[in-house]
């Protein structure tokens, strides 16, 4: 995993508010070449969260990232010994085994053989409750498909998500 | 088809460039997308260009050649007085004695011998050729290109008249790409593996190119990140089933052995994730540059979701996996619908593609003898520009839809896509009711075949065989 897709990912269970940045808890770092394209990094620099990316770096073994995201003329320059930097820090560092751990919550998202998993399980995903205004107060938990069939109805008419 | 000597058209590179949202002509149902679009292959590289340097390999997979046309006619004294007549700048300069030459016939729809492609080119006398011949690797290619009348042959449009052509190749497309590609030699492969050619046109739709960034959000074996590769672009993917994306069947049979096996760098990230509950951070946005992806449609690979089936309809509670078990737990996956993964991916496209950015994707549908409009999911952000049809039997087909972001994504658009959505769900499910796409694949398509004895009777919704993870 690189620190390119570390910069995109967020802890997503239900009712965390702050998953951003995921941190690092790296068992096996490895250095994998891979071509300079410049107009690739400066594509993604624009989408890059800077502290995250710098923080993430030094996790992983590499301080060299100035710690201000620097400002746009040292993008675009022709000095290119920042996007070497860069592209050394966001492509060729590559997290094989460890894990990505919520800040908020502690859980840990595994890295296995460089590919995490951020698949939730069953009690942190989502789920919702349809609550049934024509019978009162009363949250009406779907158990049956008379039951969803009647949930659409109601949620059809009120233009709501139905579940 | 009417041709003007010298005067420049707009090319059809491939015919999925079609700018209505109407399906194809209708053919007989053996006509294959493949079939259709080698006819207008044909047809489209007859066409002039003002165009003096070589397009190799640039050009739209289904266009089999560029030709800057020095002259056509119904016999060979018309093409004759047309070439003649053809202006001398701008033959001259391709006709220069320190230049390579060749010249080839090609013919649609018949075969000619040795002996009489050779009559034809020498009967080519009248154009004043100056350089060397060169048979292996021509400064220029010269093509006569030989179309007889013909009635409607398999599935092909019929020829009206016979017509010659001549001209000088400006570009072609890289068409070895296909027999270098092809699934056959491929070395990690999935029930559900685009076929190259679909491949590289998928990402011809997207305009792959080099510094994009592809995104694959229904991975599987990676088959069309490999195509957007060869092109050029940076590739990402995504799926829900880690054993696919992650092990494969072994180390040197895996996504990224895919890529090695052709020299291609090997994807950005890889990802198991749930497009359902995408871990996404909040502030991230327009991103990728294309997203290409076959979604499954829930015939033979059906889409999984997060949350087993059980809780999904809840029958019971989540549950809390114990602290020891975690680890190795394999989180239940549960039904997710067409509609629903199409939903999602509308969504996840709105908000990560750039402005102008392309969503290509396979939608199936139901073939429809009395042609009725077949309604294709919408969404605010984007505007359909292309509709392709591709037959897969007499009952079922799909279309490759390709749309653009033409609104930034913003929470009023997220409303109104909801509710479009909800409408498109409606007329979805009453669709499916009238004639179920699993049933309408598996199931014998004459019904007075099946026996009415109750003890064979069939459930009218066939079981789902296959694995559940």
């Amino acid at each position: 995993m690189r620190l390119i897709t570390h910069n995109m990912l967020s802890c997503n269970i239900k009712g965390v508010t702050n998953g951003f940045p995921l941190k690092i808890e790296a068992e096996k770092v490895v250095e994998k070449e891979v071509d300079f394209n410049p107009d690739f990094l400066r594509h993604m620099f624009a989408k890059i969260e800077w502290k995250a990316l710098v923080e993430a770096a030094r996790s992983m073994g590499y301080a060299e990232l100035p710690e201000d995201s620097p400002d746009a003329t040292v993008i675009e320059s022709a000095d290119e010994t920042f996007l070497r930097k860069l592209h050394h820090a966001l492509l060729e560092l590559h997290l094989e085994e460890g894990a990505l751990v919520c800040p908020e919550t502690g859980r840990k998202f595994p890295v296995n053989k460089g590919i995490p998993n951020m698949l939730l399980h069953e009690d942190e995903v989502k789920q919702t409750v349809c609550i049934d205004l024509r019978k009162g107060n009363e949250p009406t938990r779907i158990r049956s498909p008379k039951d969803r069939v009647l949930m659409q109805d109601v949620c059809i008419d009120l233009s709501l998500q139905v579940p | 088809m009417s041709l003007s000597n010298g005067v420049s058209l707009s090319i059809t590179t491939t015919i999925l460039h079609s700018t209505s949202s109407t399906f194809l002509p209708k053919k007989s149902p053996k006509t294959s997308l493949k079939e259709v679009s080698m006819t207008l292959s044909y047809l489209s590289s007859f066409v002039s260009l003002f165009l003096t340097r070589k397009w190799c390999g640039s050009v739209g997979i289904l266009v089999k050649g560029m030709y800057e046309l020095w002259g056509e006619g119904t016999c060979y004294e018309e093409l004759r007085d047309s070439i003649e007549s053809f202006p001398d700048s701008r033959k001259l300069p391709f006709l220069a004695s320190d230049s390579t030459f060749r010249i080839s016939v090609e013919t649609f729809g018949k075969a000619l011998t040795f002996d009489e492609q050779r009559e034809r080119i020498n009967s080519l006398t009248y154009i004043p050729f100056e350089g060397k011949v060169n048979l292996k690797n021509a400064d220029h290619n010269f093509f006569i290109m030989e179309m007889d009348e013909s009635e409607e042959n398999n599935g092909l449009q019929p020829i009206l008249q016979r017509r010659i052509f001549f001209g000088r190749e400006v570009g072609f497309a890289d068409r070895k790409l296909l027999p270098t590609f092809q699934l056959k030699s491929r070395t990690y492969l999935g029930p559900t593996a685009m076929d190259a050619e679909m491949a590289f046109l998928m990402a011809n739709q997207a305009k792959a190119a080099s510094g994009k960034l592809v995104y694959d959000p229904f991975v599987g074996t990676g088959s069309i990140l490999v195509s957007a590769a060869r092109f050029g672009a940076m590739t990402m993917g995504a799926d829900i089933d880690i054993r696919v994306v992650r092990d494969g069947r072994g180390p040197d049979c895996n996504v990224w052995s895919n890529f090695k096996q052709y020299g291609l760098p090997t994807p950005v990230a890889l990802l198991r994730m749930d497009n359902n509950l995408p871990p996404w951070r909040s502030g991230l946005n327009e991103l990728f540059d294309a997203i290409v992806c076959d979604p499954p449609y829930g015939v033979r690979a059906g889409g999984r979701k997060s949350g087993g089936r059980k809780i999904l309809r809840g029958t019971v509670d989540p549950y809390t996996v114990p602290e020891d078990k975690r680890t190795d737990h394999i989180p239940s996956t549960g039904a997710y619908s067409l509609v629903e993964c199409v939903h999602d991916l509308l969504h996840l496209a709105a908000r990560m593609l750039v402005m102008k950015g392309r969503l290509v994707f396979f939608f199936p549908v139901l073939r429809d003898e009395n042609g009725s409009e077949v309604k294709f999911p919408e969404h605010p952000c984007f505007k359909l520009v292309a509709v392709s049809e591709q037959i897969l039997s007499s009952r079922y087909s799909r279309v490759l839809l390709t749309m653009v972001k033409v609104e930034p994504y913003s929470e009023e658009v997220e409303e109104a896509a909801r509710l479009m959505h909800v409408e498109f769900r409606e007329n979805h499910l009453k669709w499916l009711e009238k004639g179920n796409i699993h049933s309408s694949v598996f199931k014998p398509s004459d019904p007075s075949q099946v026996h009415t004895d109750s003890k064979s009777f069939k459930d009218p919704k066939p079981k789902y065989r296959g694995k559940y993870v």
